[in-house]
Order: structure tokens, then C-alpha cells, then sequence
């Protein structure tokens, strides 16, 4: 009964391998296209860049897990270095500063999780509603000019390295391998799962479905202002119109990545690897001279793609389920 | 219960205005109409005055035509995030024809049937990937814009032919708006897809039962709300007198915003025309009362995100209050 | 005799495991009301879905006016003359009256618009024909259960029904309103439509039907004439049988009280609910569909509110549990009726199905030891026979009965010694149905003590040691095994006595 063998991990895996095999091929073609794909400067520049995305992911993915929507990200990853740098530039201990940020995230964060779980929003209604409500307060505080009263040495986050690793690939291997753990090898990460795959029998189980949803959507919060911290330390500066298109680049890598969009199904390495696979192909695309508008259309057509793969593997599931509830009700 | 029955008989008229309130989301808007109304006037005298008011209704119309739309599409239960983006396209597009020469009735009819394609492609691809529309949108929305860039080559296009400016000037503007709501009046009070609209949003599977084509009518609600954002995007190049890819970012929002404010609910079934077009005035309003009293643009951004989370919250609380009350 | 309108000719339909209709016939001639009853489970939905176009995969014959006739859609069913009322409306309740029973063939102008007025006119018609009291423009959202029901059978007029078939359509009814329906249903037979009538309240069917069949455990087994029935011959050809699964005899001590529930109730719902089990001991609660069984369960267990009401565990008397993790650490388990809906995370792997409740129940222990869980994992699986290629293998990818063994599982996993089940082998074949009761004596042997919901009396007589009968919210009866009869069961069910 217990058998690990081959064509157990290939099912397992199978989805995530065939991404990786995708991405490699990718890899050899751009390669052959354009040399300087392949160069390590190139690739090390990519992933750096990527590390903000990659974590934000990790937390749109932990909610799309749990049956809900974070349209908020970019917003939080706006108004924390905001934050940050009008407290700096106000004469604010800078440590404080970045507490006050975090804890204007984690405000955010609770508060979409009692919008949705306590007063039953809908999750994109709920967090739309957020976003609206920072994108305008992020107006008001910074008159709409960017912020860059930051202090001397800030971008040594994002430039630093330790031991020829840049610092951003090195906090987001630590993200993903931190989220990676709870949601396999922990209660919290089963709940989760539990949750979304059928909040109905999660709550029977004894499961408090309020607190989960309100602590995926602090976390969240959290790695978006995270994001946000690394983003403004590579800029200098915290503009206000960042992160308009950001839950939208991250619930697509999240999809690709296999995370299912009704919850109960997804993994943080498949996002990540969907994150990996979106942002190469797009370099790509820059070091082919490709229209920086061509990727939009690229982006919205593999969102469109990811989620009908995803509705039709559902399908083949729902159809199921609702033959057997037919004949169980028999 | 108990409770109820006692104390009915004197606090029946406070609960009978909070009934009108619910039932008639109309009347919300209405009476937040007229407040802010005689605020801004007592502030600014250029308020009630007759270029002001003609301001407002060419403000408001492109907005309102496109609500118009959005308010199917809410009704039916969905959402369409990618209006904004479609405007651009179409702009852009109908730009391309303005300078080959073509005629301002080609170019209408260019720019509707490219909506109506738009939508018709929204609707289709919600319909056969059995996904939420809010994602598909999303993802059209981006796909569009990113067309309308690529299309136009990022340029912007100004000095368009004296032609093309008449839609969008005078009353032009606000008697196309008044043409679209009584249309649609007709269309969802009087017509089979428009009661077939309501009961899709209402109940989707009782209406599948009745025989009604689900598919089909989901399909024609967003093509009719991509051919009124093609006609909105022929007053917007009237209006501003250019063609510009970045045009729309955020249109949905205000449509949206207009449509909720409207009485119109997220959970569908309900809504009314009129009910959107008072949001829409409310909107235009507010907007035009900012600018009068000198209120930044900043702090305008936040007025009207405040009050897309109002409407959103009071949606909410008339649900929650009504469902109590049905218990 | 009236001509036949409708023959149902060897029905069968077989579903995975288990064998919902066998060669059932059923005539219905016009202008008559004929009552269909049976037990839950005798097969009356599935008939009726075949009957209405609901269900395919089905073999046998329909005759419509003695053609046969083709009925593997809803559509077809309606064209062909016949109506359904379900139990769950099917309305859209955010429009008018009118338009909900001219839904799908509005009436139009030569415009093309609708007419509305001539659209009213026929509402309002047929509502006067059926003496209800609401003008056709009402948003059907503001009307009460039964008017609602009212206009389905209206909209099932007008599309000229002949044959309107009627699923437990009292059950959300207050007794004018089923005195309204009874007058209906009279009315509507004297225009010469038939009513096929499926219901268990026998006073309705001797008051209004013409004649009687009765379905038992899929099979058709015979009709009378209401005329000349009796309650007693009904109730014999329900439930009498020959018993295929034999229960034993459990040898068991049954010990103290040590769960009792006091006062429980919820208006509307259920009353004055008041009941004790013994440890080792198995209370089966018998009844009817919407006697009250589950909601008191899901009160029992937290899921749902209660007006008022105590429980008493171990000898600590307290309020009922507010949430199942309040119900948990009492110690009482719940296995749901509907395994899939609220049973099983299905796209979870059946290890980690089998130790959520107790991962739930823990405070402690934020890392899961994988390898205890393992351990305890295969210990369940092999104790309760899951058969399953793997512990990884996906819940939904389980069996029926697997599934079902599997949520036993989870419960046994989180120590509960007080388990409530609520219709354990429904679904289930019947080799895994053997299996679960034998395990569910084991279960008692040990200690554990069982509250059994069940519908199916041979489960019910052959499993239980005391029997507890609700109707309509009420303890109709409570008794010993030895000392009642599945016939006076059911007596007590559909409420005879009292």
C-alpha cells in the first residue's frame, strides 16, 4: 500500500516537472537566439529583479489556496516604503519607521481578513475595497509625486550580496522555503489546504475557519510590504503609482504556477516556478526587442490560458462530484 | 421575533423610512444628491450656473454611457474589468480610420462593431472556460490595452477634423446619454433578454430550468456592454480631441463605482437604469464640485475611492438587513 | 376507467454499488391523483428524476397516452405535458409573479416587446383559477414558501400540464396552507389533470388521492385503491421484508449515562428535545425526512445555533457547544449525512482527511510528525479495511464506502468517545455496509457509545438498542428494541399516533 515509486512522483510532480521542462526549453531556444540570454550577469539581474514578484506570490498563493483573492498587494507594496520614507524624511528613527509601515501592512491585512471572513465580502469585493481605499490615502499623503527622502546606504538591500549572492535572491529563497515548510509539514498549512478545498468539512473538523482566513490574508500583507521594502531600496524611492498591475502579474504566475483559482489545490515552488517562467520569457522578449506592450497582451493570454486549463481539470472533477451527489441523494 | 412584535406600533415610521431607504436604493442617491448639491452650491457660486451645469453632463457622459453597460453586466452577476482598456483600443483604432480619411459615420460604426467584438470575445471566453468573468477581464483588460499600445505605437494622435469634435461638445454629449437610457430602459424593461438578464442574475439555474439559453444571453450582455463602450469612446474623442493609448485607466472603476452607487447589487438580480444614472450625476457631482472648491487631485482620488467603498459597504449592509428581515 | 396517461415499464437504474430502481412500473390514468410511498431510499427521487428527464443511464420503458416517449431532458419532459414541483423552488426571486410563470415564452407584441398586459392578465387568471390572493407584479422574493409553491403549480398551468407531479410538496407548509393545497390538487383533478403525489403524511394521501403505490428498497410493489387501504396494509408493504444483511447480537454492557441533552430547541425546527445514551449503548433515531434528526445533530455538535438547551457530559452539565472545536473536546464526534459535502476535504489525500480532526483538536504540535502520523494513519486503515493503493491517494478518488470508513476514520483518530452518525451506509454497497456496522459493534464493545440517525429501519431495528422516533420536530417516541415494530415505527414517523 505505501509504494513511492517513479510513477507515484511523476503524478505527484508531473505538472511541475513538465513547467520546468518548459522553462529549459526556453532556456535552450533563447539561448540560441540572443547570446546574451545565457549569460550569467543577465540571469543573476533577472531573478534579482524578480525576487519582489516571486515573494509577493508566495503570499497570493498561501490566499488562492485558501479560497480567496488579494487584489491589494501592489497597494500594500506601495504604501509601505511611502511610509517609510515620508517617516524617515519627517526625523523618524528609521527603525520605527519601518515598524510603523509594517504595521499599517498588517492593519490592511486584518482588516481584509475580517472584511471577508466576519462580514462575509466576497474576497475581491473586500479587497478591492482596500485597495481603493490605500491607493487613495497613498494620494493624499504623497501629493502624488514619489517619495525619496530615504537613508544613506537604503539601496544596499537591494544591491548588497552576501557571499556573491545578491540579497533579494536570498531573502526569497528564505520566503519560499519558509512557506514552502508551513504549507506542507505544518497544521497551519493543512488548514489551509482544508479550507479551501471545502470550507464546509474543514469547519466540521473542528477547523477555525475565521482565524485562518484572516492570517493568509495578514500574511500576505506582510510579504507584500516586504516586497515593497526591497522595491524601494533598488529605486531610492517610493512612487506612488507602483503596483497597479501587480496582483494581476502575480495571480497569473500563481494560475500557471497550478494553484487552482477556487482554492484547495497549488503549491509555492509551482508558483514559484511559474514566477520563473513568466519573468524569462519577458527578458526574452526585452533582449528580442519585443514590444514591452506585446508582453502585455503575452500576460493576459497566458492568465486566460492558466485559468481554463485550471477550469477544465476542475471540470473533469466537478462533473464527477456532481454525478455522485445525483446518485448518493438517491 | 419576540422583540419585534413589541415594538412594532411606535417605531413604525422610523421603520418604514429605513424600509423606503433599503427598497429603494434610488432614493439614497437621490437625497445624497441633493445634499451635496446644496453644499457645493452654498460654496461656489459657479455651481448653479448654466456652462457649469452643461460641464457636468459632458462630463458624466462617457462615464454614463459606459455604466450603462457595466450595469448589465452587474446584474447578470459578473463584472468587466476591461472597459477602460477597450476605450484605448477603440480610440485607437478609430484614430487609424480618422486619418485615412474615413467619414464620421464609418468611423461610428467602426467603433461600435469593434466594442461588440471586444465584448462578444469577453463573453465568449467566460462562457466556454467556465471561469469567473472578474478573471477573464482581468486578463482581457490586459490584452487590450496592450493591442491599443502596440496598435498605436504608443503615439498619441491630436487635431482631429472639426467632424469628429461635434459628439463630444454642446449638448451632444448629454442627449447621447439620454438616448442610450431610454433604449435601455426599453430594452431590460420590455424586452425578453432584458427580463432574461434579471433572472439569470437572479437565478441562474431556475432560469436554466425555465429554458431559458443561459450561455447565450450571458454572451449578448457583453457585447452590448462592449458596443456602448465603443460609442462612449466616440464622445471621448469628441471631448478631448485626441487619441491617446493610455485613455480608460480606471474607467471600469468609475463604472463601476456609478453602477453601485446606483442601488445595483454584486449578488445580481436587481438594479435599475435610472438608479445608475443617478449614480453617474452623483459622480459627476462630485467630481465637478471638487474642481469648483479648488480640492486637489489628490485628495479627489480619495473622496471618490471613499465612496466606491461606501456604496460597496451599504450594498453589503441592505443585503444583510434584508436577509434579517426575511428571517 | 379513465384512459392511461402515463406507464412507467420496467425502470431500472443501476448506480455504482448500488441498485436504485429494479423493474419498477407505475401507471397513472388521467384525471387521477396517485400517491407514491415509500421509505427514504425506496427510490422515489430516482424515479422521479427519470420520470422528469433528470437522469440518464436508466433502461425501461415510458409510455405517454400509450406512445412511448422520449425523455432524456427537462425540456422534453415539459413539452410533453409534464410539470414538476420540486422541494426546492425554482424560482427567480428577484422578479415578478407574472414572469416567473411565463419565464422562457414571455408573450409578445407584434413589436416584439412584451405584452406585458396580456402577460398579467393570464398571471392573474390563473392565480384567480387557484384561489391565490397575489397580483401577478409581486417580487416573488417577498412571498411566503407555500405562495411560492402556489405559482409553480400555476406556471405549470399554463403550460398546459397534464400531468403535474408534486415532491413532498407540504413539507415547508403550515397546516391552512396544506389545507389550501389539498383544495388545489381536488381542484386541478377535476379538470382532468393528474397528480403524481410523493409524500409520507398519510392523512393527506387518504384524503386526496384516488389511488396508492408504494415503492420499497427500489422495487415496485403493488397499488392500491385509497378507497379501500388502510393505513395498516400501506405501512406492511413499506416496510415488511426479508432481511438480507443479518445483524448480530452484540453482547455489550451497557454502562451509565454519560451524554444527555436537555431543553433542546430551536424554533421552527425542533422542540423541547430531551434525550440521554448510555456509554456502550447505540441510540438510533428514526424518522421522517425534516422530522429534525440532523439539526439536532448539528446543534449537538456545534454547527448550528440553538435557541436554549444543555447538555450534560460526564456528569458536567454546560450550554450547547457554540463550534465544533467546542463540541470536539467534549469529546463528541460527527459524521455527516452528505460525506462529500462536509464529510472529506475530497481533494486532500486520505492521510491528511484522517487527521485533520485531531490536528484540529490540539493546541499544540504547530509541526506535523509525519512519521507518527503515518503510523497512526496505517493502524486506521488497516483496523477499518480502507481499501486504497496508498495513504497519498486523493479522497475523492475513494470508493463510496471507502469514503465513508475514512471519515470514521478521522473521528476514531480524534478520540471522540461520543459519536454521532448521521445515516452511515447511505450510498454504501453492501459489503462495505456489513463492514461498517460489524465495526461499529466493535466500537461499542470498547466503550464508545453511538447516536445512530437513520432512515433505514432494517439498520435501525437491527442495530440500535434503544430507538428514538421524531416527527415534525418532536420526540414522538422512545423504546426499546425488543419492544416496538418497524410498522409501529413508522407509525410514529409519519405521526399517526399522536
Amino acid at each position: 500500500m505505501q509504494k513511492e515509486n517513479k510513477s507515484g512522483i511523476l503524478s505527484k510532480y508531473g505538472y511541475e516537472i513538465a513547467l520546468l521542462i518548459f522553462l529549459g526549453l526556453w532556456f535552450v531556444f533563447m539561448g540560441v537566439v540572443s547570446p546574451n540570454f545565457l549569460k550569467l550577469n543577465n540571469i543573476v539581474t533577472v531573478i534579482t529583479r524578480v525576487s519582489e514578484i516571486a515573494i509577493i506570490s508566495v503570499g497570493m498563493t498561501v490566499v488562492v489556496i485558501a479560497g480567496g483573492f488579494d487584489l491589494s498587494v501592489g497597494t500594500i507594496m506601495t504604501i509601505v516604503p511611502v511610509i517609510i520614507g515620508i517617516c524617515y524624511g519627517r526625523g523618524v528613527n528609521f527603525a520605527l519607521a519601518i515598524a510603523l509601515a509594517l504595521a499599517a501592512a498588517m492593519a490592511t491585512g486584518l482588516l481584509n481578513g475580517v472584511l471577508i471572513a466576519k462580514m462575509r465580502f466576497q474576497p475581491i469585493i473586500g479587497t478591492l475595497a482596500t485597495m481603493t481605499a490605500l491607493r487613495s490615502i497613498i494620494y493624499v499623503i504623497t501629493n502624488g509625486s514619489p517619495v525619496s527622502t530615504f537613508p544613506k546606504g537604503y539601496e544596499k538591500l537591494a544591491f548588497g550580496a552576501v557571499m556573491g549572492f545578491p540579497v533579494p535572491i536570498l531573502i526569497m529563497i528564505g520566503v519560499v522555503l519558509l512557506f514552502s515548510w508551513i504549507m506542507m509539514a505544518t497544521k497551519f498549512g493543512r488548514f489551509v489546504y482544508a479550507i479551501g478545498g471545502n470550507p464546509k468539512a474543514a469547519s466540521i473538523a473542528g477547523i477555525n475557519k475565521d482565524r485562518v482566513t484572516i492570517a493568509v490574508y495578514m500574511i500576505s500583507a506582510l510579504l507584500s510590504a516586504l516586497a515593497g521594502i526591497i522595491f524601494s531600496s533598488r529605486l531610492i524611492s517610493a512612487s506612488p503609482d507602483a503596483g497597479s498591475n501587480t496582483a494581476f502579474d502575480v495571480v497569473t504566475a500563481a494560475l500557471l504556477g497550478g494553484t487552482s483559482i477556487v482554492g484547495g489545490q497549488g503549491t509555492v515552488h509551482g508558483t514559484i516556478i511559474g514566477v520563473m517562467i513568466l519573468n524569462f520569457i519577458i527578458n526574452g522578449f526585452n533582449l528580442l526587442g519585443i514590444n514591452a506592450y506585446w508582453q502585455m497582451i503575452f500576460m493576459g493570454c497566458v492568465l486566460l490560458a492558466a485559468v481554463g486549463y485550471d477550469a477544465r481539470r476542475r471540470a473533469g472533477t466537478l462533473g464527477f462530484k456532481r454525478k455522485i451527489n445525483a446518485q448518493a441523494k438517491a | 421575533m419576540k422583540n419585534d412584535k413589541a415594538t412594532r406600533a411606535p417605531v413604525s415610521w422610523k421603520k418604514g423610512l429605513i424600509d423606503a431607504l433599503v427598497n429603494v436604493p434610488e432614493l439614497t442617491i437621490v437625497i445624497f444628491i441633493v445634499i451635496v448639491s446644496v453644499f457645493i452650491g452654498m460654496r461656489s457660486d459657479a455651481f448653479f450656473t448654466k456652462t457649469n451645469m452643461l460641464n457636468i453632463s459632458k462630463q458624466i457622459s462617457v462615464n454614463g454611457i459606459m455604466s450603462i453597460g457595466m450595469m448589465l453586466v452587474i446584474i447578470s452577476k459578473g463584472v468587466d474589468l476591461s472597459i477602460g482598456s477597450m476605450l484605448a483600443l477603440i480610440c485607437a483604432v478609430a484614430g487609424s480610420c480618422i486619418q485615412i480619411g474615413a467619414p464620421a459615420w464609418a468611423v461610428l460604426l467602426v467603433a461600435l462593431g469593434l466594442g461588440a467584438l471586444c465584448g462578444l470575445l469577453n463573453g465568449f471566453l467566460i462562457v466556454k472556460l467556465k471561469v469567473m468573468p472578474i478573471i477573464v477581464t482581468l486578463g482581457t483588460m490586459n490584452i487590450y490595452r496592450g493591442i491599443a499600445y502596440v496598435y498605436s505605437g504608443g503615439k498619441w494622435t491630436t487635431n482631429l477634423p472639426k467632424a469628429f469634435l461635434v459628439m463630444g461638445n454642446g449638448l451632444f454629449p448629454a442627449v447621447i446619454l439620454a438616448a442610450m437610457v431610454v433604449l435601455f430602459y426599453i430594452v431590460i424593461r420590455h424586452t425578453t433578454f432584458g427580463r432574461h438578464l434579471y433572472a439569470v442574475g437572479s437565478s441562474e439555474d431556475s432560469a436554466r430550468l425555465a429554458g431559458i439559453r443561459v450561455d447565450r444571453t450571458k454572451k449578448l450582455i457583453f457585447t452590448l456592454s462592449g458596443a456602448l463602450t465603443g460609442l462612449a469612446a466616440m464622445v471621448f474623442i469628441g471631448r478631448t480631441g485626441a487619441i491617446q493609448p493610455s485613455a480608460g485607466v480606471g474607467y471600469e472603476m468609475d463604472a463601476i463605482a456609478a453602477v453601485v452607487l446606483g442601488g445595483v447589487s454584486f449578488l445580481g438580480g436587481k438594479g435599475s437604469i435610472i438608479g445608475t444614472m443617478l449614480g453617474a450625476v452623483l459622480m459627476g457631482l462630485l467630481m465637478n464640485g471638487m474642481t469648483l472648491l479648488k480640492i486637489s487631485a489628490n485628495y479627489q482620488g480619495l473622496i471618490t475611492g471613499m465612496i466606491i467603498v461606501l456604496a460597496l459597504l451599504l450594498d453589503t449592509a441592505r443585503t444583510i438587513y434584508k436577509e434579517r428581515r426575511r428571517r | 376507467m379513465a384512459d392511461m396517461l402515463l406507464q412507467l415499464i420496467d425502470i431500472s437504474k443501476q448506480f455504482p454499488g448500488v441498485l436504485a430502481l429494479n423493474k419498477v412500473r407505475l401507471d397513472i390514468r388521467e384525471g387521477e391523483v396517485l400517491a407514491l410511498v415509500g421509505e427514504n431510499g425506496a427510490g422515489k427521487s430516482t424515479l422521479i428524476k427519470v420520470l422528469t428527464g433528470a437522469l440518464s443511464g436508466w433502461t425501461g420503458q415510458v409510455l405517454w397516452k400509450k406512445k412511448p416517449l422520449e425523455v432524456h431532458h427537462p425540456w422534453e419532459a415539459q413539452q410533453a405535458g409534464i410539470s414538476t414541483i420540486y422541494q426546492e423552488l425554482t424560482l427567480c426571486p428577484d422578479i415578478s409573479v407574472a414572469e416567473n410563470v411565463f419565464l422562457g415564452r414571455e408573450p409578445r407584441k407584434k413589436s416584439g416587446l412584451i405584452d406585458w398586459g396580456r402577460m398579467n392578465a393570464m398571471t392573474a387568471e390563473v392565480l384567480a383559477q387557484l384561489d391565490v390572493e397575489v397580483a401577478p407584479t409581486v417580487q416573488v422574493s417577498s412571498l411566503t414558501v407555500a405562495t411560492q409553491q402556489q405559482i409553480e403549480i400555476a406556471r405549470a398551468l399554463t403550460m398546459n400540464a397534464q400531468l403535474i407531479v408534486m415532491d413532498e410538496p407540504t413539507s415547508s407548509l403550515s397546516d391552512h396552507e396544506i389545507k389550501t393545497l389539498m383544495k388545489i390538487v381536488k381542484e386541478l383533478r377535476a379538470k382532468g389533470i393528474s397528480i403524481l403525489y410523493i409524500s409520507h403524511k398519510f392523512d393527506e394521501i387518504f384524503q386526496v388521492s384516488d389511488r396508492i403505490s408504494v415503492l420499497r428498497d427500489g422495487q415496485y410493489i403493488g397499488t392500491l385503491n385509497t378507497a379501500e387501504a388502510s393505513m395498516d396494509k400501506v405501512l406492511s408493504m413499506m416496510v415488511g421484508r426479508t432481511v438480507d444483511i443479518r445483524f448480530k447480537e452484540r453482547s455489550c454492557e451497557i454502562g451509565d449515562v454519560i451524554f444527555s441533552v436537555e431543553g433542546l430547541t430551536r424554533s421552527g425546527v425542533f422542540q423541547d428535545i430531551r434525550f440521554d445514551l448510555r456509554q456502550g449503548e447505540i441510540l438510533g433515531i428514526s424518522g421522517l425526512v425534516g422530522a429534525g434528526r440532523t439539526e439536532i445533530a448539528r446543534a449537538v455538535f456545534g454547527i448550528d445555533r440553538a435557541d436554549s438547551g444543555k447538555i450534560t457530559v460526564n456528569g458536567q452539565m454546560r450550554p450547547m457547544p457554540r463550534s465544533p472545536k467546542e463540541a470536539l473536546q467534549l469529546g463528541i464526534g460527527f459524521l455527516p449525512e452528505d460525506r462529500k459535502e462536509e464529510g472529506l476535504v475530497l481533494t486532500m489525500p486520505l492521510q491528511s482527511n484522517i487527521t485533520m480532526t485531531d490536528l484540529a483538536k490540539n493546541r499544540r504540535n504547530f509541526v506535523i510528525r509525519f512519521q507518527k502520523e503515518r503510523r497512526l494513519v496505517k493502524e486506521y486503515i488497516e483496523k477499518l479495511s480502507i481499501k486504497t493503493p496508498s495513504m497519498e491517494q486523493l479522497a475523492r478518488n475513494l470508493s463510496g464506502g471507502n469514503q465513508q470508513k475514512a471519515v470514521i476514520a478521522k473521528w476514531l483518530a480524534s478520540a471522540s468517545r461520543i459519536l454521532i452518525f448521521d445515516e452511515p451506509t447511505r450510498g454504501v454497497d453492501v459489503g462495505s455496509k456489513a463492514e461498517i456496522y460489524s465495526l461499529m459493534n466493535e466500537l461499542v464493545e470498547q466503550g464508545y457509545s453511538i447516536i445512530m440517525i437513520s432512515s433505514e429501519l432494517p439498520e435501525v431495528m437491527g442495530m440500535s438498542d434503544r430507538i428514538m422516533v421524531m416527527h415534525e420536530g418532536k420526540i414522538a417516541g422512545v423504546f426499546h428494541k425488543n419492544q416496538v415494530t418497524p410498522e409501529e415505527i413508522m407509525r410514529y414517523a409519519t405521526g399517526v399516533n399522536s
